[in-house]
């Protein structure tokens, strides 16, 4: 549908009139809007990163001392290797667990089951996330909290989940593996029916198991769905875990659970310290641009799931 | 394979799959039920969902002594208007991208889709001091206006449209009708389906907003029901997480009654976006 050929490009259509002003009008919103809200607060930003200003008091140039200080402060520190152990844990819940899941609803013989399955496991994707998350806390809950009543049930030992440093990394992880793994199945479940059956039938006539047609043909050519469920989970695990390390731990215990952008909300918003805050700012996206760079590069192509 | 093997195969199959969605849906069913329950039953150590002692007393309270009316409303004045105006302002984008061909097609293309990498964390500080200068903190436009410039919503309107044949244009423009007749009957016409599955998405999107209302809404009754909510975790725990359930389910009812009724558009809608969410 989008293939639009040169010769219908250089059509007829506005040749009397100049058609700039025109469209022109029509960007204009869109201009604006993403001019206010997206670039200039970019620029703001990156200009604000070499400066020292707390919201009230003057500003004061300090070149490039937040840079160069931003790799002392203990917090950001915990915050870039928390949100790498972030994305190598929330993996095997973005994409392990997703994946196989697909492959198995898709041999769900019955329409009416398999439709089922669909609805219930992309229920947690409408919902609020700040709103699971709190129901998260009181189900972690030391003393009420119903994980640790079925823990006890089963003779397990109880923990205080979000606030001991042993478990509170793994209590995020948890919440926002549940909370995006059904949202990835079904965006699995769309890839592995995109590929076209011509290629299973030949292998399957040339003698492929199972387990080689999955890993030799449906997985190679899922790179697209992979390559940005990888995205996905970096951008996550940088930026919108946030809602839930704010609601369950608040960063703590000593920086166990702070991400990136959790770094960058409590330098801005807590210590008022909006230089640093936006020299993290800027460092953090340099990162993300380089990231999704080498990814679509490497892999080809961003998985926009055939849109049409 | 033997038809022994294969029942014992599906059957295998399907309790691996009901397991996973019970612990998917648990939590959900956790706070309904938890909602329900008497004071007693929700401190008690039993594991049930369906309460023994069924009130609504949570209910009752929420109603009684926090100003849910008001959060409901300002979530549902900023998700009309974040809604609205985003789609608005992408169709007349995407509409203008495929319907004129100028010079500076590519180029305003390229500027509105380059924003998809530019993280929230860069631009909140200085839209927050943007906003707090506009002196519109604690207002439904502060939450607005930041989150109408969405790339996402406008590279999805921007597929679409560009889909639209050329020929179709010619013909209008050949019976002599106008670039905003054609938008309106033409292209709004072709891709209506587009528009409804995104329009759902944001929706959905603009309802469940969290970090931004957090910043620019301070004052109680300014605040929107996700973040209303988190009212309920400043207190000490005591009886509190009562009325947090009954106001969750409340919350999170509208969106669970769409969701009835649409899942499969809207499953649809979400894999042809691929990216909201």
């Amino acid at each position: 549908m989008s293939d639009m050929t040169a010769a219908g490009r250089r059509g007829p259509l506005h040749r009397r009139k100049p058609q700039w002003p025109g469209f022109l009008l029509y960007v204009l919103p869109a201009l604006v809007f993403f001019g206010v809200f997206k670039y200039w607060p970019m620029v703001y930003s990156t200009v604000l990163s070499f400066a020292k200003w707390n919201f009230v008091s003057n500003l004061k140039w300090v070149g490039m001392g937040n840079y160069a200080s931003m790799f002392d402060k203990a917090m950001f520190v915990q915050g870039i290797t928390n949100t790498f152990y972030y994305i190598i844990a929330l993996l095997p819940f973005f994409i392990v667990v997703p994946l196989v899941l697909a492959l198995m609803l898709l041999n769900v013989r019955n329409r009416h089951a398999q439709g089922l399955y669909k609805a219930l496991y992309f229920m947690p994707t409408i919902l609020a996330f700040s709103i699971v998350c709190i129901v998260w806390v009181w189900m972690y809950n030391p003393s009420y909290g119903v994980l640790n009543n079925i823990l006890g049930r089963i003779g397990l030992s109880k923990h205080a989940w979000v606030s001991d440093p042993q478990t509170a990394f793994f209590s995020i992880v948890l919440v926002c593996g549940w909370k995006y793994m059904g949202q990835n199945m079904i965006l699995f479940m769309a890839g592995l029916l995109n590929i076209s059956q011509d290629c299973i039938e030949a292998a399957t006539i040339d003698g492929a198991g199972g387990w080689q047609c999955f890993w030799h043909i449906k997985f190679p050519l899922l790179a697209p769905t992979t390559v940005y469920m990888l995205l996905t989970s970096v951008i996550f695990a940088a930026e919108r875990a946030f809602t839930a390390i704010n609601l369950l731990t608040q960063g703590g215990p000593s920086y166990t659970t702070t991400n990136l952008s959790y770094v960058i909300y409590e330098f801005g918003f807590k210590y008022y310290n909006i230089g640093m805050a936006s020299a993290i700012a800027v460092f953090t996206s340099v990162i993300f641009l380089i990231i999704t760079v080498v990814m679509m590069r490497t892999m080809g192509g961003f998985g926009y799931h055939d849109a049409k | 394979m033997t038809p022994n093997k294969r029942t014992a195969g599906r059957v295998l199959l399907n309790v691996v799959l009901v397991l996973f969605l019970a612990a998917c849906i648990f939590p959900v069913l956790w706070m309904i039920s938890s909602s329900l329950k008497s004071a007693d039953e929700l401190f008690s150590s039993e594991i049930y969902l369906i309460p023994k002692h069924f009130t609504l007393n949570h209910y009752w309270e929420v109603f009684a002594s926090y100003s849910i009316g008001d959060w409901f409303q300002n979530s549902l004045a900023t998700t009309v208007g974040i809604s609205i105006l985003q789609i608005l302002v992408s169709f007349l984008a995407a509409f203008a991208l495929s319907y004129f061909q100028t010079r500076l097609n590519s180029a305003v293309t390229y500027f509105l889709l380059i924003t998809m990498v530019i993280p929230f964390q860069v631009t909140m500080i200085p839209n927050y001091i943007l906003v707090s200068g506009m002196k519109l903190l604690n207002t439904w436009t502060s939450v607005i206006l930041p989150n109408v410039a969405n790339a996402t919503t406008f590279f999805y309107l921007y597929q679409n449209t560009r889909g639209v044949p050329r020929a179709y244009y010619e013909c209008a423009q050949i019976e002599g009708a106008g670039s905003f007749w054609t938008m309106c009957h033409v292209t709004w016409g072709l891709c209506k389906g587009a528009v409804s599955a995104i329009c759902i998405l944001t929706v959905i999107e603009a309802w469940n907003l969290y970090f931004w209302p957090l910043l620019v809404l301070t004052k109680p009754e300014s605040r929107t029901l996700t973040i209303g909510l988190k009212q309920f975790l400043d207190f000490e725990m005591g009886n509190r997480w009562g009325p947090f359930m009954a106001t969750a389910t409340l919350a999170s009812l509208p969106v669970m009654i769409v969701y009835a009724f649409m899942q499969r558009h809207i499953i649809n809608a979400f894999i042809s976006s691929g990216i909201k969410g």
